[in-house]
C-alpha cells in the first residue's frame, strides 16, 4: 500500500492530535477541593451584599472606603456611603448647616471617587442626627446593610476605638469592620 | 392538581461517590463512542458525498443536547439525568416520559452493543478451530438462529449485571480502562489517515459530484444524530461522581469536543481516502474496512478492528446496564415507579434490583433480536425514537428551570442568553441555545416519525405501555395521577450540594436564598444554617 503525503493532511492530523491534546490536559487539570470550613469562610465574605462606610473626610475614613471596596469588589456590593451631621441640641434637627454640608459634600465626593474607581455602584447621603454613632446605626437598619466598615476615630481611651466607633461597634446588629491605625 | 404532604428528600440512597474524573468522561465516551463505530457506515451509506456535512449538522444539535446536559447535571448532581430534569421543571408525569424514553434507550444499547459486541469477538473463534456458522439452527418458524452467539451474549448480560451488582468503581474501571484504549486507537486512525493516505482531491470530487437526493440527506441527517446519543450517561453518574459540580461541566464539554471531532474527523478521512460506495459495501464494520486502507495500520486491520469492536460494544453495553439501573432507581425514588427499584445492596452500595431488572429486560430483547432477519435496523429505528422525544423534554426542563429556580448555583451556564428583567427585579436568563436546540431537536423527532417505519410504531406503542404502568401504580400507591407530589426542594438541594462536597456551591446557594427571602421580608430558615 502507497504511502500518500498531503500538506494539508499533514497539517489536519497535527491539528486534531493537539487539539484533543488541550482538550484533555483542560479536562483534567482540576482545582483541589476547598475544605467546608474554607468555603464558609470565603462565603461569608462575598455575603456582603450592602456595605455602609461612615466618612468625615479625614485620610482614614478614606482608608475605610478603600477597604469596604476591596471586601465588595468580587461580589460587586453596593457601597453606601455617609456623611452624619450632628446638630447640637439647641438648633432643631432640619436647621441648615451650610458649612458641615458642604465638607459633607466634599468628603462625599472624594469617597465616590473611590468607589468608582472599583465598578462599584454607590449612594452617598448627608443625615443630620444628634449623635454620629445612633445616625449610623439608623441608616444601617433602615437600608439593612450587611456590614459597617468605618475607621477607629478618634482614640479614646478603651481599645484605641473613637467615641463613635465604639458605640457602633457596641450596638450594631450587623458586622462591623473597624480599621484602626497602627500605634506609630 | 392534587398535591400530598410534602415528601421528604429522596437522595438518601446510600450510593457511593467513587467515579473518578477520567471515569466520568468515560462512562460518557463508552455510550457514545461505539454509536459512531456503527452509524459511520450507515450515515456514508445514506449521504454520500454530503457525509460530512449531515454529521456536523447533526452534530451542531449535538452540541446544544451536550451543553444542556452539562449546565443541568452539574447543577443537579442526582442519579436520574433528564428524568430528574424533567420532574423539578414540568412535574411527575412528564418526569415519567422523559425516563421511560430514556430507558428505551438504555435498554436497547444493553442488547444491540452485546450482541455487536460477542459479534466481535466469533472474529477470533475460528482461530481455536470453532466454526461459528455451524452453531445455526432453525427453530420453527424461525431461521438462522445461531445457538452459541445468541449464548454468548446472555453470558456477556450475566456478566455484566454481576459487575454492576459488585460496584460502580469496579464497573467504572473496566470503562476507564478499555475506553483509554478505544480512543487511543481510534484517534491513531484519524491520525495516519490524515497524514499517510488522505487525497483531498477524492474528497472534492465526491463532495461536487457525489451528491445525494433530499430525501437520503435527510435519512443520512436522522442517522446521524444516533452516532451522538449517550452524552447523558454522564448525568446518571452523577450522583456517583467525585465532586461533580466541578467534574462534570469539564467532562461533559470535553466529550462533546472530543466526539465532534471525531465524528467529523471519520467522515472527511473516509471520504479522502475512499469512495463512499466502497465503504457502504461494508456498512457492518467501517472502521476496519477503512483501517485496512491506512500504511502500517492496515495489516492489523482484521483482528485490530475486532479487538476494537468488541471492546467499545463491550463497555458502551455496560454504560447501558449503569444508565438504565440508575434511571428507574431515581424514578422509583421519587416515587414514579415501584419502591422495589430503589432497593440498594447493602454491602455494593448498588442499585442491585435495578440492575437485576434490567438485565432482564435486555435478554428478552436479545431474544427478540435473534428470532428476527434484521437486528441493527430494527433496533436503530427504535434508538433514534427514545433519544429525541427524551431531549424533547430535557430542553423544555432547562428554560423551564432557568426561570423557575434562578438560586441553585449553576458552575456551568449555557452560553448565548438574553437577560429578561421580571417585576420582582430578578433577572432571567433566556437560554436562546436551548430555544434553538429545542426546535433542533423536535424537528429530528419528526423526521424520525416520518422516515423510521418501526421507531413510529414501537416506540408510541412503548411509551403508552409504561403509561398504562405508571398509572397502575400511583393510583394503587394512593398519588396523583396526573397531578405531583409536593416535593422540598430547596432542602433536597441542599442535601445534594452537602452530599456533593460542594461546599462553596452550597454556601452560595444558602446566601441566594437568604437573599431572596430578605427581599420577601420573610425570615429565612436558611440563616442560621451558614455556620457549620
Amino acid at each position: 500500500m502507497n504511502v500518500i503525503l498531503s500538506p494539508l493532511g499533514m497539517l489536519l492530523a497535527i491539528v486534531f492530535a493537539f487539539s484533543l491534546a488541550y482538550v484533555f490536559r483542560w479536562m483534567l487539570n482540576v482545582s483541589r477541593q476547598r475544605p467546608q470550613e474554607v468555603a464558609v469562610a470565603r462565603h461569608a465574605v462575598t455575603a456582603l451584599q450592602r456595605i455602609l462606610v461612615p466618612v468625615s473626610g479625614e485620610p482614614a475614613t478614606e482608608c475605610a472606603v478603600e477597604l469596604a471596596c476591596r471586601l465588595g469588589e468580587k461580589q460587586k456590593a453596593e457601597i453606601i456611603l455617609v456623611y452624619v451631621v450632628e446638630v447640637p441640641f439647641t438648633l432643631p434637627l432640619d436647621a441648615p448647616e451650610p458649612f458641615e454640608e458642604a465638607r459633607g459634600q466634599e468628603a462625599l465626593r472624594v469617597a465616590r471617587l473611590i468607589a468608582v474607581r472599583h465598578g462599584l455602584p454607590v449612594q452617598a447621603k448627608i443625615l443630620p442626627h444628634r449623635y454620629a454613632s445612633a445616625g449610623i446605626l439608623q441608616l444601617a437598619e433602615a437600608e439593612g446593610v450587611d456590614a459597617i466598615v468605618m475607621s477607629a476615630g478618634q482614640p479614646g481611651a478603651e481599645a484605641g476605638l473613637g467615641r463613635t466607633s465604639r458605640d457602633v461597634l457596641k450596638r450594631a446588629t450587623c458586622k462591623v469592620i473597624i480599621d484602626r491605625e497602627s500605634a506609630a | 392538581m392534587t398535591e400530598q404532604a410534602v415528601a421528604r428528600p429522596a437522595v438518601h440512597t446510600g450510593l457511593r461517590r467513587d467515579v473518578t474524573i477520567w471515569g466520568s468522561y468515560t462512562w460518557g465516551y463508552a455510550d457514545v463512542g461505539a454509536d459512531i463505530y456503527v452509524a459511520l457506515g450507515l450515515v456514508i451509506g445514506a449521504a454520500q458525498g454530503g457525509a460530512p456535512l449531515a454529521f456536523a449538522l447533526a452534530g451542531l444539535v449535538y452540541i446544544m443536547i451536550g451543553l444542556a446536559f452539562t449546565e443541568l447535571a452539574s447543577s443537579y448532581p442526582v442519579a436520574g439525568g433528564g428524568q430528574y430534569y424533567s420532574l423539578r421543571g414540568l412535574g411527575d408525569l412528564p418526569a415519567f416520559l422523559a425516563g421511560t424514553a430514556l430507558l428505551l434507550d438504555y435498554t436497547i444499547d444493553i442488547a444491540l452493543f452485546a450482541v455487536a459486541s460477542t459479534g466481535y469477538v466469533n472474529f477470533f473463534l475460528p482461530y481455536l478451530g470453532i466454526r461459528v456458522q455451524s452453531f445455526a439452527v432453525n427453530l420453527g418458524p424461525f431461521h438462522n438462529v445461531n445457538l452459541l452467539w445468541f449464548g454468548e451474549t446472555l453470558l456477556l448480560i450475566v456478566f455484566l449485571r454481576w459487575l454492576n451488582v459488585r460496584g460502580i468503581r469496579e464497573s467504572s474501571k473496566v470503562n476507564e480502562v478499555l475506553g483509554l484504549v478505544d480512543l487511543c486507537l481510534e484517534i491513531s486512525i484519524v491520525i495516519f489517515g490524515f497524514a499517510l493516505a488522505w487525497k483531498p482531491d477524492l474528497l472534492i470530487h465526491q463532495w461536487q459530484f457525489e451528491l445525494p437526493s433530499t430525501k437520503q440527506f435527510l435519512y443520512g441527517f436522522s442517522l446521524a444524530i444516533i452516532s451522538f446519543v449517550g452524552l447523558e450517561s454522564i448525568s446518571q453518574a452523577a450522583q456517583e461522581t467525585r465532586r461533580p459540580a466541578t467534574v462534570i461541566p469539564r467532562t461533559s464539554l470535553a466529550l462533546i469536543f472530543t466526539v465532534f471531532i471525531l465524528a467529523l474527523g471519520f467522515s472527511t478521512v473516509s471520504l479522502g481516502i475512499l469512495p463512499w460506495q466502497a465503504i457502504k459495501a461494508h456498512e457492518s464494520d467501517p472502521i476496519a474496512f477503512l483501517a485496512s486502507n491506512v500504511p502500517y495500520l492496515g495489516i492489523l486491520a482484521g483482528p485490530f478492528a475486532a479487538f476494537l469492536g468488541a471492546t467499545i460494544l463491550l463497555i458502551s453495553s455496560n454504560t447501558g446496564v449503569m444508565g438504565a439501573s440508575r434511571l428507574i432507581f431515581s424514578m422509583s425514588n421519587f416515587k414514579l415507579a415501584s419502591p422495589w427499584f430503589s432497593h440498594v445492596h447493602p454491602t455494593r452500595n448498588t442499585p442491585s434490583n435495578a440492575i437485576a431488572a434490567f438485565s432482564w429486560v435486555a435478554v428478552v430483547l436479545t431474544i427478540v433480536a435473534f428470532l428476527t432477519p434484521s437486528v441493527l435496523d430494527t433496533l436503530a429505528n427504535l434508538y433514534a425514537f427514545g433519544a429525541t422525544l427524551g431531549y424533547i423534554l430535557v430542553f423544555i426542563s432547562l428554560i423551564r428551570l432557568r426561570y423557575l429556580d434562578p438560586y441553585t448555583p449553576r458552575p456551568y451556564k449555557v452560553p448565548g442568553n438574553i437577560k429578561w428583567k421580571r417585576k420582582d427585579g430578578t433577572v432571567y436568563d433566556v437560554p436562546v441555545i436551548g430555544i434553538v436546540g429545542l426546535l433542533g431537536v423536535t424537528s429530528i423527532f419528526l423526521t424520525v416519525l416520518v422516515t423510521h417505519e418501526i421507531g413510529r410504531i414501537v416506540g408510541p406503542a412503548w411509551m403508552l405501555l409504561c403509561v398504562g404502568y405508571y398509572f397502575y401504580y400511583r393510583r394503587r400507591s394512593g398519588l396523583p395521577i396526573i397531578g405531583s407530589i409536593k416535593h422540598d426542594w430547596e432542602a433536597e438541594q441542599v442535601d445534594v450540594l452537602t452530599r456533593a462536597e460542594e461546599y462553596d456551591l452550597l454556601e452560595e446557594y444558602k446566601q441566594a436564598l437568604i437573599r431572596r427571602d430578605r427581599k420577601l421580608g420573610v425570615r429565612s430558615r436558611w440563616e442560621g444554617a451558614l455556620d457549620h
